[in-house]
């Protein structure tokens, strides 16, 4: 017969099993390593809303149990220590509709379900210096959000949304995996008007944005507050079309539009050489079929005594798909949203 | 280390030294300009961004870091120092 101490462990110990929490990261081949890139919590270093999408396949061990929070974790390519930061921030989750190589820069369409797991102060703590120290899941490596709402999963893809407010800013890096997926992009012909003699090339795009499924931003050096046009063609032209003919000498169209998608050219980057610039996001659908796929890009400039072409670009599409099964959309206040199934967090799951 | 926002460097780098540029976002992209010298577009790979500051570049001189994203641009910037490690 058991005594009462004994009985009483033993319920304690019964409860402690009930109660205790797990953690459970995705992707799981970081759980205990670094991943290769580093992210932001949104709302810590700056203000923005997101959503990481994050395929089934990813959360098999969790179907049937209620996510009690979510924690991110230090990266470790920055060791130094990390000051205290806070945001306001709001989490919502739900199913997503469709895989996270699908996910659409619509963030209802991600999520059209998504109920409300917290919204209050989030804090990324003092973090020591990570110099000859490993760092773990736990105190002051880690962002914690512990929910108000458990979220209950029962199976399918994942979408989390965290909209957060800035409050007390601060760079604080979380872990982050990519995918090494990349198109290419060359630079063709020259770009005319007064930011091409600063700077030469005016015209940018990243080659590892162009993989299918992700939104490629690109980009245009020139005079703040101009307006721009993004010239979309199948190629670069054979021969130029030279626009000293409408007197614009040195200035040269590359591309033969299919698409021209107009833009601003924002004010002075802080009066820097660069002058202002323009974004457009340019979404490349998730097709097999546009695998591999090339275009052109040139843009042109106008204003008020202002005429400039850019450079062109030859852009390939990476001739392979992201294989993350993880995506994030972000936006910024003011900007549009990016699509990157190249990119994401390490997360753990609290359950 | 210093830096606006998502990106973060060292203040200052030797003549001839290496600018590692720690990128907290999704940007492939970092552009470095060096007024009155060169601009260079680099890609960013695991979360970073390296910058070589070409060798005629004398201490005093300023290299300007952007992401380049419209409307909230981070940015940062580097002073060049002569005869000194980083």
């Amino acid at each position: 017969m058991k005594t009462p101490l004994a009985a009483a462990a033993v319920a304690a110990t019964l409860i402690g099993a009930l109660t205790a929490q797990s953690l459970h990261v995705v992707p799981n081949a970081w759980d205990d390593a670094d991943a290769p890139a580093m992210l932001s919590v949104p709302g810590i270093t700056g203000s923005e809303r997101q959503q990481v999408l994050i395929d089934a396949s990813h959360l098999a061990a969790l179907v049937g149990r209620d996510i009690t929070g979510l924690l991110f974790r230090r990266d470790a390519g920055d060791a130094t220590a990390l000051s205290l930061a806070t945001a306001t921030l709001t989490v919502r989750m739900g199913t997503a509709p469709h895989a996270a190589a699908a996910a659409t820069a619509d963030f209802a369409a991600n999520a059209p379900q998504a109920v409300l797991t917290y919204q209050g102060t989030l804090t990324a703590p003092l973090s020591p210096s990570t110099e000859g120290r490993p760092i773990h899941w736990s105190g002051a490596d880690i962002i914690e959000i512990v929910f108000r709402t458990p979220y209950p999963y029962a199976g399918g893809n994942l979408c989390i949304e965290l909209d957060g407010v800035a409050t007390s800013p601060g760079w604080w890096p979380i872990d982050a995996t990519e995918d090494p997926a990349s198109g290419s992009v060359v630079a063709d012909g020259t770009a005319c008007g007064n930011r091409a003699q600063v700077l030469g090339q005016t015209a940018f795009v990243a080659a590892a944005d162009l993989v299918v499924g992700r939104t490629a931003i690109c980009k245009l050096f020139g005079e703040p507050r101009s307006n721009a046009i993004l010239i979309v063609g199948a190629d670069i032209l054979p021969t130029p079309t030279d626009l000293a003919l409408i007197g614009a000498p040195g200035c040269f169209l590359y591309v033969a539009p299919i698409s021209a998608i107009p833009s601003t050219m924002s004010d002075s980057l802080a009066g820097t050489p660069f002058g202002g610039v323009a974004n457009v996001h340019l979404r490349i659908p998730p097709l097999p079929a546009l695998l591999a796929a090339s275009f052109a890009l040139q843009w042109v400039e106008t204003g008020v005594g202002v005429f400039a072409t850019s450079n062109a670009l030859r852009c390939q599409i990476s001739s392979s798909t992201p294989a993350l099964g993880m995506a994030t959309v972000w936006q910024r206040p003011g900007g549009g949203a990016v699509v990157d199934p190249t990119t994401a967090p390490v997360i753990g799951l609290r359950y | 280390m210093q830096g606006t926002n998502r990106l973060r460097t060292d203040p200052t780098v030797a003549e001839g030294g290496v600018i590692v540029v720690h990128v907290a976002e999704g940007v492939r992209q970092v552009h470095f300009t060096i007024p009155g010298h060169s601009t260079e577009t680099v890609t960013v790979r695991g979360g970073r961004a390296e910058f070589r500051v070409p060798a005629e570049v004398r201490g005093g001189a300023t290299v300007l870091v952007t992401d380049g994203l419209v409307p909230r641009p981070s940015s940062t910037t580097v002073t060049v120092v002569g005869g000194q490690s980083r």
